[in-house]
């Protein structure tokens, strides 16, 4: 080990020149999620978001003009996400930035009595919406329609005195049914519910730490193709070596890699108008979770450069595996809106072994022990493919 | 230690193939001496090269570099060696100096003999203006300059060199050639291969000619050189009608006739020629006892076909 040391040095200084100037890899391992955190951030904030600065847009049109019809806009409007906006005309296509439109037909007191079939007002929404977004807003629809109908038949069936009927009118409004709702960890935020790039940032993180395949293939496949390679052996260099170096160097690429992207989260992002990162000091429990990516990165990236053949087949299958492994490990879209089948199939990604590891330091707040699971099973992966990667490199050697 | 290279019938032929690439090679190269391996391509010397560097294992055979069994002792035979691969093989985005040094260390050279060791290989090859220059920057014939001086390392007892002249300008080609010459006189043993037979006749004092999986020569330049004192090569107008050759033939056995060009190895040109004049054939061109490598070379070659 001692007779390696100046050799692993050298190859090391090797490395780390190599990457420096190699302006293509650092784009890939540094802009490139630099830019995903700060458009995904910004783009889910409303979605992701409890109150929504951007409000949806929403047309009425109202016939009745009756104290429920009224009502009706007035509490809907009460909701911070929506802006209502009256139109006098009803035959216009609806076309964006509209999401949908209410139509309340003359005589919505009688329709709201319970022998009622008839529809009490007509919506239209846009087929294009989310079908979060428009469930959301029906259930709102239809919760201020129920407590209408409450008021109706407590005063117009019933024949109620004015102050019962106040009592049901105020006891049926959304504010007047309190829930206690926990998130653990929640405490240690600022926010209840965790935003975009509470989210993001995690995600966004493990993804790109995986896109050090391409520096890496792009340098073993170039120093196999230049005969680099055959010249270390024949100089009696191992293959121990020659892969042993790039441990160091490309771990801490990916350990600055995370780091830069949680200091754009926690305060880039806010300055361009998105959620700040909270991390309330958690920075060093986020250390083990963050090796342990770079370690499984680095060994799945060493595998698939040693066993392609040329850089375009590396890039190739690099990037496919890390879209699929992305795409299952819950980067793109969360594992939980996921049909079971594939929820079970996100469980043999890394990136979703990753990303829990993360969101327990940032989301729910555990100890830092709690990451344990998932950084050896991490450790472990990066042990296996870079063993595996080992053996195919000694083939060149010998 | 007598001889840097010793090679014992040494076999090999490649999975798949029904031919043998070496049929049996011997070849004993003197310390000190600057040896060239000449051959047509597909002649088995790019086999020899890669069993000598440790790349192949030969099917039977023995080789040695200096004393040192490949067999059982491949990294101490590829330590006493500087080895310049047909493939320059640097690392490009480093430049001529971190090469050297990386190189270098992967050599087993440490601190201030690895960097003496660089700058001997840098002054020696001429490299200085471009110390800083990135690998992948260089032209083809720099970056052989570099390949060179990445052999010259450390002073290594015996360089191999495979055809480290190929596609370098002249002026790259003439500092190499120099720069082995005064290794060589420093007493390095130079195993060079080249298809420029010139380089070889002006670096080597022995030779060994390898064709068809065999040694077809291997001694002295000058006795090599001697091969082609009694040859006649004539070019001709034109390829000769088949009656004509079937005549030379008959009469000038071991001659050659291939396409326009006639060889024979004769102490009578005059009459060879006569012959030619009689069967009224035009003539472009006539050699006779010119002592080049390339004559003799093409003359060996001949020889062995007609084997």
């Amino acid at each position: 080990m001692t007779n390696r040391l100046p050799l692993l040095t050298a190859l090391m200084h090797k490395e780390l020149r190599g990457l420096l100037r190699d302006p293509q890899g650092l784009l890939v391992l540094f802009l490139m999620p630099t830019i995903f955190i700060l458009v995904m951030s910004l783009a889910l904030r409303d979605v992701m978001s409890a109150h929504q600065s951007t409000q949806q847009r929403l047309q009425w049109h109202d016939a009745d003009q009756s104290y429920f019809s009224l009502e009706l806009r007035e509490r809907l409007g009460r909701s911070e996400r929506l802006r209502i906006e009256t139109i006098d005309q009803t035959d216009q296509p609806l076309t964006p930035p509209f999401f949908g439109r209410v139509e309340i037909a003359q005589g919505l007191a009688d329709r709201l009595h319970p022998d009622n079939q008839e529809p009490l007002v007509r919506v239209t929404l846009d087929p294009a919406y989310p079908v979060a977004g428009s469930s959301l807003f029906l259930t709102e629809l239809k919760g201020v329609l129920i407590s209408l109908r409450a008021e109706y038949i407590t005063e117009d069936v019933f024949g109620a005195p004015e102050a019962e009927a106040a009592l049901v009118r105020r006891a049926t409004r959304p504010e007047a049914v309190p829930v206690t709702v926990d998130y653990p960890g929640a405490a240690a935020r600022s926010e209840a519910l965790p935003d975009a790039t509470q989210q993001s940032v995690p995600a966004w993180i493990v993804f790109a730490m995986f896109f050090v395949v391409f520096p890496l293939s792009t340098s073993i496949l170039g120093e196999r193709r230049e005969g680099t390679l055959q010249r270390l052996a024949l100089l009696n260099a191992s293959h121990q070596s020659v892969l042993a170096a790039k441990v160091p160097v490309y771990l801490g690429v990916t350990v600055l890699q995370a780091s830069l992207m949680l200091a754009m989260g926690v305060w880039v992002v806010p300055l361009l108008g998105g959620e700040a990162l909270q991390l309330s000091g958690r920075w060093l429990a986020l250390l083990p979770i963050t090796i342990a990516t770079g370690a499984a990165a680095l060994g799945v990236a060493l595998l698939i450069a040693v066993l392609a053949r040329t850089s375009a087949q590396a890039t190739t299958i690099g990037g496919a595996v890390n879209l699929v492994l992305g795409a299952l490990g819950g980067v793109m879209v969360p594992t939980l809106v996921m049909p079971e089948e594939l929820q079970l199939a996100g469980l043999l990604s890394p990136m979703s072994w990753a990303l829990d590891g993360y969101w327990d330091i940032i989301l729910r707040h555990t100890p830092v022990q709690s990451t344990l699971p998932e950084c050896l099973a991490l450790l472990a992966l990066g042990a296996s493919t870079y063993a595996m990667a080992a053996w195919r490199l000694r083939q060149d050697f010998s | 230690m007598n001889n840097s290279l010793t090679i014992q019938g040494v076999k090999k032929t490649y999975p798949h193939s029904d031919t043998a690439a070496l049929a049996g090679i011997d070849l004993s190269i003197p310390a000190g001496c600057a040896f060239g391996l000449i051959g047509p391509n597909g002649a088995g010397k790019s086999t020899l090269i890669r069993l000598i560097l440790g790349l192949l294992k030969p099917d039977a055979g023995r080789m040695l570099i200096g004393d040192h069994d490949l067999a059982s002792a491949l990294p101490a035979a590829r330590r006493i060696c500087g080895l310049a691969p047909q493939d320059p093989g640097f690392f490009p985005l480093l430049t001529v100096a971190e090469n050297l040094r990386t190189f270098g260390a992967a050599a087993g050279l440490r601190g201030a003999a690895l960097t003496a060791a660089v700058h001997a290989a840098i002054e020696s090859t001429e490299l200085s203006r471009f110390a800083h220059r990135r690998a992948d920057q260089l032209s083809g014939g720099v970056r052989q300059r570099l390949n060179v001086s990445l052999a010259l390392l450390g002073h290594p007892p015996i360089l191999l060199l495979d055809e480290p002249t190929a596609g370098v300008d002249a002026e790259s080609r003439r500092l190499i050639l120099d720069v082995l010459r005064q290794e060589n006189q420093r007493g390095t043993t130079v195993i060079y291969t080249s298809h420029y037979l010139t380089e070889v006749e002006q670096l080597c004092d022995r030779v060994a000619l390898i064709d068809h999986g065999r040694v077809r020569f291997e001694g002295q330049l000058q006795a090599a050189l001697a091969h082609a004192a009694r040859l006649l090569v004539v070019r001709l107008g034109s390829p000769p009608p088949a009656d004509m050759v079937a005549r030379w033939d008959a009469r000038w056995p071991g001659g050659d006739i291939e396409h326009d060009t006639l060889t024979l190895e004769t102490d009578q040109p005059v009459e060879a020629l006569g012959q030619l004049a009689q069967d009224g054939v035009t003539l472009r061109s006539i050699e006779y006892g010119t002592s080049s490598l390339e004559a003799a070379y093409f003359h060996m070659r001949a020889e062995v076909e007609l084997t």
